[in-house]
Parts: C-alpha cells; sequence; structure tokens
C-alpha cells in the first residue's frame, strides 16, 4: 500500500474527526453537558493514534515494531483506543464500578500476546468491543432518540468491520468512512430527516381527520 | 529432642483442629448477624456480606487443611493438586485476599475500584487456564495481602471500629 494512499485516507480522517468536534463543541457551548466532553476526548484520542500513523509515514518509526512476542505498536494502539472505546460508553451508561475492567482486560491479552504466539484472543475481544458496544449505542439511541448516540454506534461497527478484515487498505476506508456518518450524525441528520417527529405527524393526522370530518357534514 | 517433634506436631495439630472448629463456628454466628441485619432493613448490608465470605471462605480452608492434612494421612494423589500453585489451598487464600481488598474498597467508597481485586484474581485464573502462566498468583498474595491487612488496620482506625476489622 502506498504511502500517498495512507497519508490521504489519515488527513481525511482527521478532517473529518476535527469537524466533527467542532459540531459537538458547539452542542456543549449550548447545554454544557458532561457528556459531549467525553465524546470530544474520544475523538481527540482518535486523531492522536491517527497522527502516529501519519508520523510512520514520514519517519523511519513503524507500527508493526515488536515490543515482545507477537505484541506490536500497532496493537498497542489497538488496545488503547479499545480501552478509550469501552471506558467511553461505561461513561454514557453510568457503570462506575466497571471501569477498571477493560484495563484489566486489556493488561492479560496484551500479556498474552508477549508470551503467546496467537493474536485470537485479542481479534475476539476486538469484536466483542466492536459489535457489543456499538450494538448498545445504536439501541440507547433509538430509544432516547439521540443521533449523536446512532452516530458512535455505526462509527463502532464500521470500525469493527474494518479491523476484522485484517488488511491496513480496508481498515483505512473502513475508518474514514465510519467518521463520515459519525460526523453526519454530530450535525444532526438523524434528527431531522430520520427520526419521526410526534408532534408534526400528530398535527398531519389531526388535519386529515378534521377535512374528513368537515367533508361528512 | 523427641520432645521438640512431638511437641511441634502437636501443636501443628492443635492449631488446624481448632481453627477446624472455631472458624466455622464464627462463620456462622457472622451468617446469624447477616441474616438479622436482613430481616430488620430488608436489604443486604455489603460490608457485613463482605466479612462473612472472607470467613467462609476461611472456614473451607480450615476444614480442608485439618481434613486432608490431619485425617487423611496426607495421600500424594490429594496432597500434589491441593498443593500446587493453583490448587484449592492457594485459590482459597488469594480469594480471602481479594475479598479483603474488595472490603476495603467498599469500606472507603472507592467506587471504581470495588469489583478491581475480583477482575484481577479472575483474569489471572483464565490466563493461567489458558497459557499455564501462574507466576503472579504468589507476588498477589504476598502484596494483596499485606497491603489489605495495612488498609485494613488503618481502615479500622479511620472509621473508630475496634471489632471485626481489627
Amino acid at each position: 500500500m502506498s504511502d500517498t494512499f495512507v497519508l490521504i485516507m489519515q488527513v481525511l480522517y482527521i478532517s473529518f474527526c476535527a469537524l466533527s468536534i467542532f459540531q459537538v463543541t458547539k452542542k456543549w457551548r449550548e447545554d454544557k453537558n458532561k457528556m459531549y466532553l467525553v465524546i470530544i476526548l474520544y475523538v481527540l484520542t482518535l486523531v492522536f493514534v491517527s497522527l502516529i500513523y501519519i508520523m510512520a509515514v514520514f519517519t523511519e518509526f513503524n507500527t508493526s515494531i515488536v515490543i515482545g512476542g507477537k505484541l506490536t505498536v500497532g496493537l498497542a494502539l489497538a488496545f488503547f483506543t479499545n480501552i478509550i472505546q469501552v471506558e467511553f460508553v461505561l461513561y454514557l451508561r453510568k457503570y462506575n464500578k466497571l471501569y477498571t475492567l477493560p484495563v484489566i482486560a486489556t493488561l492479560y491479552i496484551a500479556f498474552g500476546l508477549l508470551l503467546n504466539g496467537s493474536t485470537i484472543i485479542f481479534v475476539l475481544y476486538s469484536m466483542v468491543v466492536g459489535f457489543g458496544l456499538s450494538s448498545v449505542l445504536i439501541r440507547d439511541g433509538k430509544k432516547q432518540r439521540n443521533g449523536l448516540a446512532i452516530g458512535m454506534g455505526i462509527f463502532f461497527l464500521i470500525y469493527g468491520i474494518g479491523a476484522m478484515l485484517r488488511s491496513d487498505m480496508l481498515l483505512d476506508i473502513f475508518r474514514v468512512a465510519g467518521v463520515l456518518v459519525f460526523f453526519v450524525s454530530s450535525t444532526g441528520f438523524f434528527e431531522k430527516y430520520v427520526f419521526v417527529n410526534e408532534d408534526v405527524e400528530k398535527r398531519i393526522m389531526g388535519t386529515w381527520i378534521s377535512k374528513l370530518v368537515v367533508k361528512e357534514q | 529432642m523427641v520432645y521438640d517433634d512431638v511437641l511441634i506436631n502437636n501443636l501443628g495439630f492443635i492449631a488446624n483442629f481448632g481453627s477446624a472448629i472455631f472458624i466455622p463456628l464464627a462463620t456462622l454466628v457472622l451468617g446469624r448477624k447477616l441474616l438479622k441485619d436482613k430481616k430488620a432493613t430488608g436489604q443486604y448490608n455489603m460490608v457485613r456480606v463482605l466479612i462473612f465470605l472472607t470467613f467462609l471462605d476461611f472456614s473451607i480452608l480450615a476444614l480442608t487443611e485439618y481434613i486432608i492434612k490431619d485425617v487423611l494421612l496426607r495421600p500424594t494423589a490429594i496432597i500434589v493438586p491441593y498443593d500446587a500453585t493453583f490448587g484449592l489451598y492457594n485459590i482459597l487464600v488469594a480469594m480471602m485476599i481479594t475479598i479483603g481488598l474488595t472490603l476495603i474498597f467498599y469500606i472507603n467508597r472507592v467506587e471504581f475500584l470495588y469489583y478491581t481485586p475480583i477482575f484481577f484474581f479472575t483474569g489471572m485464573y483464565v490466563f493461567y487456564l489458558f497459557t499455564g502462566f501462574d507466576s503472579w498468583l504468589e507476588d498477589y498474595t504476598t502484596l494483596g495481602g499485606a497491603a489489605s491487612i495495612i488498609f485494613l488496620f488503618f481502615t479500622a482506625i479511620r472509621v473508630k471500629d475496634n471489632g471485626a476489622l481489627v
């Protein structure tokens, strides 16, 4: 895979992340909800990881450098993103008592990679994190009519599918597609065009019924 | 010399026998208190539950230690898996330490650490089942044991409890 392609995808990724941060900051200014700050922190983490990938293009630094056993710098970054991802959902759902669970799980899985030559446990863990969290977020977002949560859920889902394919090029494409969906959701797209506005629907229904009543008279 | 051996052997037997009788009795008393408290308030007090679980664990440990080491005349088929790194004895000791650490976090209300010792120990056991790596258990038992004793002592002073904690 050419360096130019990686660079273009990373720049696109960071640009959409920056635009999403801008939109979420606007929302935070309106109602000062702490959840928005947590979302901003999560997206900043993604930008930080992406900057490391860009750095790898220009310097000798490589994400496939082996720390020990099967544990590489790339996998360590993936672990870091996974921890932040799980912590984010735990915070959203107010599961304060489980904050250390992702850290301990990651510690053992990373240590397992050092001792054991198999990455299967890491792939399974990433699948559970990616698909589990996305389904939780999409379900919650649908229930609470929160477009941003649905956007995050779809982002996790697309990111998870991309990571499962084990191809760097596809992962980059999926990541950009995911963050694009997240950006669209941060603009309020779901609230405007996807969720049915019950008040408007009732009003239309009311007008339609009253018209029928007038006709019958 | 003979008197020394007899004394040492008998002391070990008396200690195991005494533990096998008195610790289960203490567990029964704590269990009764726990149920009484539940009847009065309508819900379980987590601190009482944790203290009860510690003693229950200790009772099982005392009983198995007495039965296996003093009654069964140490048969190899039982002693080897019992004394193994992740054998019953070490697991019960580590569980006691885990509950002790959880108790400290509960009493001091450090909410995000409530289940951390349980996650850590369970993770260690699962990790052992998958990889056979058991080197952390000894360190965990030593460090966790020392930490739980020291912090329980300080917590007892802080909350002015001169009973079960000290």
